[in-house]
């Protein structure tokens, strides 16, 4: 992009924020939020999943991590303070990253199902961890988090949240890791033969994966105002994996885009008569079609913005 | 003087008892090609996968110059110097095949998490450098046309090639070629050992060469290594080999 | 001691649960390389569907033949549902990546889990009394009761006609055969696709036997029942080696006593936690398992 584009792209982004905060209702805030919430989670997943090859049913687990982080620094360190989100987001960032290289210590060996197993296994692990542990709630939760003092904040810094998530993931696929990780994915014994440490190239994806699964939870925490346990559970990671899935694994942007619909399309339903979650019934329906019909998802591993290249550009 | 540049001293190993490689030793010397035979289960392969990290050695020494090879992993000696290729051909199938040859290349490179971040004109210098250098290694051996069909669809000969190249293209001291020929005809073994000769007195490698097929290794070895049931049985120039008693009675049994 | 003895047979009871539920894992992993995410759903309905033949027949006075018949609905209806999953989900995308069959069970057992909130409820239903439960005897003040006894009895029996199945039977020759070598059983003239429709039905039998159990010692069963005993079982199927039958079996029981000692002694809030502890620790030290084989890579 050109400087000029750059400087235009800028002034709507946030010119957008100004004017929804006076156009849209409530729950369409609410909803535009939580799309974009949900966004971060699933590119995450992408890129351990769609990038890296390594199926994680561990979303949940990271995304609570920094929820968690987050949401007891502002309220025990920083008083409570709307604009130290950003910064508490970050740090419960690093926090999940650091519980993701854990988790890749141990895993780098599986393949799989059963790396699937242990993520899910890490993630039922934190959220007994949060329920057994009374300081944050319990199983009560932790009540009256600092939230954003109104939308066009809400949503320029989830926003901004979004666009460098998306960035950087992208960056990263088309980079010499985003290689070695194709190359391990293609065939390990190769890669490694050609010079490649297996470990180190997982455990550093893992990190990545989880640093931006941490900031989704940090601000899922603020956006929310309260979080408990139960809020993390394995149904969180299908979700999850329902958008990365339908977006196209090792899609990035297509995450984006499978959000949306996501998002949208169970709030379509709510006025059906039944007290079950409607998403839980449509989700995975869609998500077996999705495997007969169109097993590589709406994109594949393709971005969004090479449909409307020529054939030929970069 | 004649140097070496890979010796293996006294190397044993065994798999629950049962000892797949003796206390075998041999040395290849700088710029030679050294044929590695044997009868099935001679233990060729299972040299291979120690001297590439794949197996640990149970006892005895492998050393490529002053570098201990012991106890390095696959990725390690490949950056000490020693690149192989497989007897089923290992491919990055859905990768491109320059980019097979780039991946290679890009293993001696130092990246910078900033640079390719913020991708800065470093970083893009970097990536334009790779592709050139990998699509000069390809023209030399002709595939440079095919550099943006993804390698699976490459045809099986092309497939051996490129295999090669990537293996080059991690700029090693010695280069390991286990069973190349296996599953190609006469005429595609004649253009490898075309190949075989081309690249060692080209690009000044020592070859390690495994190979079933008796007239290849005859005709491009310098030198041979003759294993049988994990213990070396004989070495020297193909002449001696061709005549040696106990060669010819692992290979055709004892004549009673 | 009575206390120790006490969770020893609360133990062995939840473990004999967990080895006929992990049995399903293992097979269906031994066969397919792939966790059947939708088993612990299939074992909810064998329980659900006991409930409603009771319901529709009016049997709801404890006698052997109305438990015999709770026992073969339970058996017919999870075969019957094993065999249907195995055929419309999971062989249309056989020849797929291994990844889609993995998201495709994990949606068919969610799907089955919500649905079953809708179709029976979200709330607790009161399983059908189909035995009388009296007290056979009585041992440092330790009631020993007939569901106990037909617990143990039941899954021993299950155990020793599963034994015979897969090791003196022509199906089982099959089964194993298909197991370790299936493009080498194909060209010896096995029909693979009826040997792995076989072995869903099995396991999911073993499923509904485990459930019919189950809901028999603890009569209120639930659409999440199956979610809550499913993963403890696939960790006692790794635990024990996957793909290994008695490995399976020993993983439960270790398991199900874990268990017992850890509520027992007061920690039951780590519960949930415990299986998947011990399953990290297993792959961190014995990846392949208790019974597994180490299998390697060929180069």
């Amino acid at each position: 992009m050109s400087l000029k584009s750059k400087i235009i792209f800028l002034v709507c982004f946030v010119g957008l924020g100004i004017a929804l905060n006076f156009f849209l209702n409530s729950y369409i805030q609410a909803l535009a939020i939580s799309f974009m919430i949900n966004s971060i989670m699933a590119m995450s997943l992408n890129f351990i999943t769609g990038v890296a090859n390594q199926f994680s049913l561990g979303s949940a687990g990271f995304v609570a991590v920094g929820a968690y982080t987050s949401a007891v620094l502002t309220k025990e360190v920083f008083n409570d303070q709307w604009y130290f989100i950003p910064l508490t987001a970050l740090i419960g960032a690093c926090v999940a990253a650091f519980a993701g290289y854990l988790v890749s210590l141990p895993s780098f060996k599986l393949k799989g199902d059963y790396l699937a197993i242990v993520t899910l296994g890490f993630a039922e692990i934190v959220r007994v961890i949060f329920l057994n542990w009374n300081h944050v709630g319990g199983p009560r939760g932790y009540n009256a988090i600092v939230k954003w003092p109104n939308f066009t904040m809400a949503y320029l810094f989830t926003g901004a949240a979004v666009l460098i998530t998306l960035y950087v993931l992208y960056s990263l696929k088309i980079s010499w890791f985003g290689r070695n990780l194709w190359a391990l994915n293609e065939d390990e014994i190769a890669a490694e033969v050609m010079g490649t440490p297996i470990a180190k190239n997982k455990r550093t994806a893992f990190l990545i994966s989880s640093f931006f699964g941490g900031l989704a939870g940090g601000f899922y925490a603020h956006n929310m105002g309260y979080i408990s346990p139960g809020s993390f559970g394995f149904l969180l990671s299908v979700q999850v994996l329902i958008i990365t899935v339908l977006g196209g694994l090792g899609s990035i942007s297509g995450s984006i885009i499978a959000s949306i619909i996501l998002t949208v399309l169970p709030e379509l339903l709510r006025s059906l008569p039944t007290k079950v979650d409607v998403r839980m019934i449509v989700f995975p329906i869609l998500l077996i079609l999705m495997m007969i019909v169109r097993p590589e998802g709406l994109f594949g591993k393709k971005e969004i913005w090479t449909f409307f290249k020529k054939e030929g550009g970069s | 003087m004649i140097k070496s540049i890979l010796s293996l001293k006294n190397v044993n190993l065994s798999f629950g008892g049962i000892k797949a490689v003796q206390d075998v030793s041999f040395e290849i010397h700088e710029n030679e090609l050294l044929g590695l035979i044997g009868p099935n289960g001679a233990g060729k392969t299972t040299v291979f996968n120690i001297i590439s990290g794949f197996y640990k050695a149970d006892t005895g020494s492998i050393d490529l110059g002053d570098v201990c090879l012991l106890k390095l992993a696959p990725d390690q000696v490949n950056k000490v110097g020693i690149a192989r290729t497989f007897q089923n051909i290992r491919l990055f199938g859905n990768l491109s095949v320059v980019e097979n040859v780039i991946f290679a290349l890009q293993q001696k490179i130092d990246h910078s998490w900033f640079h390719s971040l913020f991708r800065t004109k470093k970083y893009l210098d970097i990536e334009a450098t790779l592709r050139t250098r990998a699509l000069s290694l390809l023209k030399i051996f002709s595939l440079d046309q095919l550099a943006d069909t993804p390698s699976k669809s490459l045809p099986y000969g092309l497939q051996r090639k490129l295999e090669i190249v990537r293996a080059l293209a991690s700029d090693p001291k010695l280069l390991i070629l286990d069973e190349p020929a296996a599953g190609m005809n006469h005429s595609e073994t004649e253009d490898l050992k075309k190949l075989i000769q081309f690249i060692k007195t080209e690009f000044k490698l020592t070859v390690l060469l495994i190979e079933h097929d008796m007239k290849l290794v005859m005709n491009i070895c310098d030198r041979i290594v003759v294993l049988n049931r994990g213990e070396k049985i004989a070495e020297g120039i193909p002449a001696e080999i061709k005549a040696n008693k106990q060669v010819i009675e692992a290979y055709l049994g004892k004549r009673s | 001691m009575q206390e120790f003895l006490q969770h020893t047979l609360n133990g062995l009871s939840t473990g004999s649960i967990y080895a006929l539920v992990a049995l399903g894992y293992t097979m269906v992993y031994g066969i397919l390389q792939m966790i059947n995410f939708a088993h612990s759903e299939i074992y909810m309905l064998g329980a659900f569907a006991v409930y409603y033949v009771a319901r529709f027949f009016g049997l709801n006075t404890p006698s052997t033949l109305n438990f015999i018949i709770g026992l073969l609905s339970a058996i017919v209806a999870c075969g019957l549902v094993g065999f249907a999953v195995e055929r419309f989900a999971y062989k249309p995308l056989r020849k797929t990546d291994k990844l889609n069959v993995l998201i495709t069970a994990i949606g068919v057992s969610i799907l089955f889990q919500f649905g079953g909130q809708i179709i029976f409820g979200a709330d607790p239903k009161s399983f059908p009394d189909l035995i009388e439960n009296t007290e056979l005897f009585n041992f440092l003040e330790i009631p020993f009761n007939v569901v106990d006894l037909l617990i143990y009895g039941v899954t021993f029996a299950s155990l020793i006609a599963l034994t015979y199945l897969v090791n003196y039977t022509q199906r089982g020759r099959a089964m194993r055969a298909v197991s370790t070598k299936p493009d080498a059983a194909k060209l010896m003239g096995i029909n693979n696709d009826s040997i792995i429709s076989f072995t869903f039905v099995v396991g999911s039998v073993l499923a509904g036997i485990g459930a019919f159990l189950v809901a028999t010692k603890y009569p209120k069963i639930d659409p999440m029942m199956g979610a809550r005993i499913g993963m403890g079982a696939f960790v006692a199927a790794v635990f024990g080696g996957i793909g290994n039958l008695p490995g399976a079996v020993l993983g439960g029981y270790l398991l199900g006593l874990g268990e017992c000692y850890l509520i027992g002694y007061g920690a039951s809030t780590f519960r949930e936690a415990l299986s998947f502890f011990i399953l990290i620790l297993i792959l961190l030290v014995k990846p392949n398992g208790l019974l597994g084989k180490t299998a390697k890579e060929k180069i």
